[in-house]
């Protein structure tokens, strides 16, 4: 390849601005009452509903009546009909630029199908579930929602209603609501939950200043070889249009993207959610937290021999709490090795989970990742995050072929001296966090040896002096933690048209034009600022970032509380 | 991606604002950047004295910044510029539809208060947003987008991002996975 197209090439893939939340154990899941999905406003109203019914159907009873009322309230999950024969076509037509101003090169058909079935490889490759694909087929003509083909298609595909514009790759999802379904034009008895079709358009044009790539070798930033197969930006295109040139692996991409056809949500816990991660940390790889959800759905139960379960409840006041983020996090390591949530009955059930010593703690979707972020999840917008994290006072043991049973674990109602923390690496507020379901926190990355600098952390009594932070695991401490008062929390700010007269002079600022000047400074909040070092010979993973409250203050009590970002430090390979 | 308490700019103009460490790196990415590109457009590379040492001082300079810089090139432009229009109003009809092969859902968004548009954006009194995916009721089969919101309020006071689609159309809009926002501050809009 050309020297000069291979260095812009490595600029671009670590430009990389990937949108997708990545794969991880959540499935997703629909919640149907009488043939219909519910509304997540809708359901203390489907709640009541189902008890007026309840009461007619007793009271048709009492008189002899035939009618009943639906009363079922059922929650399926989107699986594979054939998970040993999983039906994939490519679609290897080379993509077209839409305008002049696309900056995306072609893909040559083996690069493309060779990207594709490396992220394949990577699903079918995990062992403790039982998952195939079928040889990979040469799709013909576009993808279609319901024409049960599975289509993985690299073209500009014109106009797709609904679809957002700079979108570059999307996944689309049809499955089974109920038993009986009408697909091609036929009735069908399925088992609720059936995927019976999926299609995955990668279509660079729709962003024009990014560009797809495939990739040879291991990638790895700070380190290691990159080395672009095929794509990324156009020799001729004309970049002056772009303020900002960003790129994607098509292999990552697909690696997520094939996660939703398998059936799984995207998941809460930052390392293994956060797709950016994905691509720095784990590419071409997945996290426990992927392979374990993965077995939950396709179990393989020949190599499932030194793994159990976990269930359990999660209540607050003795009411069961819907979308509780339960996590396992290994003792020795520190690792959060698996996370689920909880149905609307409170209940969670995790299976598949490697023998072994784990310390559970519950958390609300307020972070690292989003209750908005779960798209395809009745659970996930539903979930109640109206109480404080909890962790179990003592390590739980899960045995092999065992299961492991947490009758209940109640947890606190938010309070003000509760904790949420958090960390930014692009400030924004609280509400804006909630509101791109925690996309933008990205887990913290540190070399074996490293020590990181000026960390902020920010977020409800987040200070010195009600808590101390702390990184699960050994190996990594925490140092010269400082009070801060002014962590940028907010990057708004205004700017005003401005002239200088003989008497004053303009608040000139390079953030505004030269004939502005700053009308108003973005928010700021308190926080903590520390260092990070982790010890020499570190293994690496992810970590979780806790806060954990020392106040035994009567007025401002903290004792005992606390909240982490799950995942939210990753110790990287040298 | 969207920053949905953002103060509309009184220039309609937008920016992050970092702190000096960060508009560092970001600066020296943009620096190394534009004169890695402009080694490469402008000059052959063989042309270049030491062209080997050259290039990899460059690039190891860029991955030490790229690390770092990972979530500035993730994150995205926080802005209202990203956005057609930011609307304040109610969702009032719903069906779905179906359009080379991918099923959408359409909505009429009845506006009650416009808190941003661009200029190109006629004001009007009941747009059209369309969704990827959709319910079949009929055929008792669900199509979710890993674009589209997870959830949509129908009747109900909600702020709604407004992008625009595939199509192109000037004036159909759609809202991605975070663009809604059914309880918000209103003081702050």
């Amino acid at each position: 390849m050309n020297k000069k197209i291979l260095l812009i090439y490595t600029l671009a893939c670590l430009l990389y601005c990937c949108i997708l939340p990545s794969q991880a154990f959540i499935k997703i899941t629909d919640l149907v009452f009488d043939g219909m999905s519910v509304d997540p406003d809708e359901f203390d109203v489907t709640l009541e509903l189902i008890k007026e019914n309840k009461r007619k159907n007793k009271a048709n009873e009492a008189k002899g009546k035939v009618k009943r009322f639906p009363t079922k309230l059922t929650t399926i999950t989107a699986s594979q009909a054939n998970p040993k024969d999983i039906q994939l076509e490519v679609d290897t037509s080379e993509v077209v630029a839409k305008t002049a101003k696309d900056i995306q090169g072609a893909i040559s058909n083996v690069n493309f199908l060779n990207a594709i079935s490396e992220a394949i490889s990577l699903w079918e490759g995990v062992m403790i579930a039982d998952v195939d694909f079928a040889p990979l087929k040469f799709a013909s003509g576009q993808p279609n929602s319901d024409d049960g083909r599975n289509v993985i298609t690299f073209r500009a595909v014109e106009g797709i209603e609904g679809a957002p514009e700079g979108t570059p790759i999307f996944t689309i999802v049809t499955y089974a609501r109920s038993k009986q379904v009408e697909f091609m034009g036929k009735n069908i008895k399925v088992k609720p939950g059936t995927i019976l079709d999926a299609d995955i358009v990668y279509d660079p044009t729709n962003d024009p200043c990014l560009a797809l790539h495939t990739t040879e070798g291991d990638f790895k930033i700070g380190g290691g070889d990159i080395a672009i197969a095929d794509g990324g930006i156009n020799p001729n295109a004309d970049l002056s249009n772009c303020t900002f040139i960003s790129a994607g692996d098509v292999t990552d991409l697909a690696v997520r993207s094939i996660a939703h056809i398998l059936g799984l949500e995207s998941s809460a816990i930052a390392s293994a959610g956060s797709a950016s991660v994905g691509q720095i940390m784990t590419r071409y790889s997945l996290t426990s937290d992927d392979e374990i959800g993965l077995a939950n759905i396709y179990p393989n139960k020949a190599t499932l021999t030194n793994h159990g379960s976990l269930n359990g409840k999660v209540t607050l006041n003795k009411k069961p709490v819907t979308g509780a983020h339960i996590v396992l996090e290994n003792t020795t390591t520190g690792e959060p090795t698996v996370g689920g949530i909880t149905d609307t009955k409170g209940k969670f059930e995790i299976n598949s989970i490697p023998a072994g010593s784990y310390n559970v703690y519950v958390e609300p979707l307020d972070g690292p990742i989003r209750k908005a972020g779960l798209g395809f999840s009745f659970l996930g917008f539903n979930a109640n995050l109206n109480f404080t994290t909890t962790i179990l006072p003592d390590p739980i043991t899960i045995t092999a072929n065992k299961t492991t049973r947490i009758k209940n674990i109640e947890v606190k109602e938010l309070s003000a001296s509760a904790f949420n923390i958090n960390h930014l690496t692009v400030a924004l507020t609280e509400e804006d966090v909630n509101a791109s379901s925690g996309a933008f926190i990205l887990p913290i990355r540190i070399m074996s040896g490293e020590t990181l600098t000026d960390i902020d952390f920010w977020g409800s009594n987040i200070n010195p002096e009600f808590g101390t932070l702390s990184v699960s695991g050994t190996g990594i401490t925490v140092s010269n933690v400082r009070e801060n008062k002014s962590i940028p929390i907010s990057p708004f700010f205004t700017c005003a048209e401005c002239e200088d007269t003989p008497t004053s002079m303009c608040s000139r600022d390079p953030r505004c034009d030269v004939t502005e000047e700053i009308d108003e400074e973005p928010d700021e909040l308190p926080g903590i600022t520390v260092d990070i070092t982790c010890t020499a010979g570190t293994p690496p993973g992810p970590r979780n970032i806790i806060f954990t409250g020392d106040v035994l203050d009567p007025e401002n009590p903290s004792f005992g509380l606390r909240d982490q970002i799950s995942g939210g430090i990753i110790v990287t390979e040298d | 991606m969207f920053a949905p308490h953002q103060k509309p700019s009184k220039t309609n103009r937008s920016t992050l604002n970092l702190d000096s460490n960060k508009t560092f790196y970001i600066n020296s990415l943009v620096i190394m950047q534009q004169i890695f590109l402009w080694l490469v457009y402008k000059y052959e590379l063989s042309m270049l004295p030491c062209k080997k040492q050259l290039i990899y001082l460059l690039t190891i300079c860029y991955l030490i910044s790229a690390s770092r810089l990972n979530a500035f090139c993730t994150s995205p432009n926080n802005s209202f510029e990203k956005y057609k229009a930011v609307v304040m109003g109610q969702l009032v009809k719903k069906a779905v539809k179906k359009k080379k092969g991918f099923y959408y859902t359409e909505y009429k968004l009845l506006p009650k208060k416009w808190i941003y548009k661009k200029s190109s954006v006629k004001k009007s009194s009941l747009l059209t947003i369309r969704i990827l995916g959709g319910e079949l009721l009929q055929k008792g089969t669900v199509i979710k987008a890993s674009t589209s919101p997870s959830y949509i309020p129908l009747k109900q006071d909600a702020v709604f991002f407004l992008e625009g689609t595939t199509t192109k159309q000037s004036d159909i809009f759609t809202i991605t996975k975070d663009g809604i926002i059914t309880n918000w501050d209103s003081k702050v809009l």
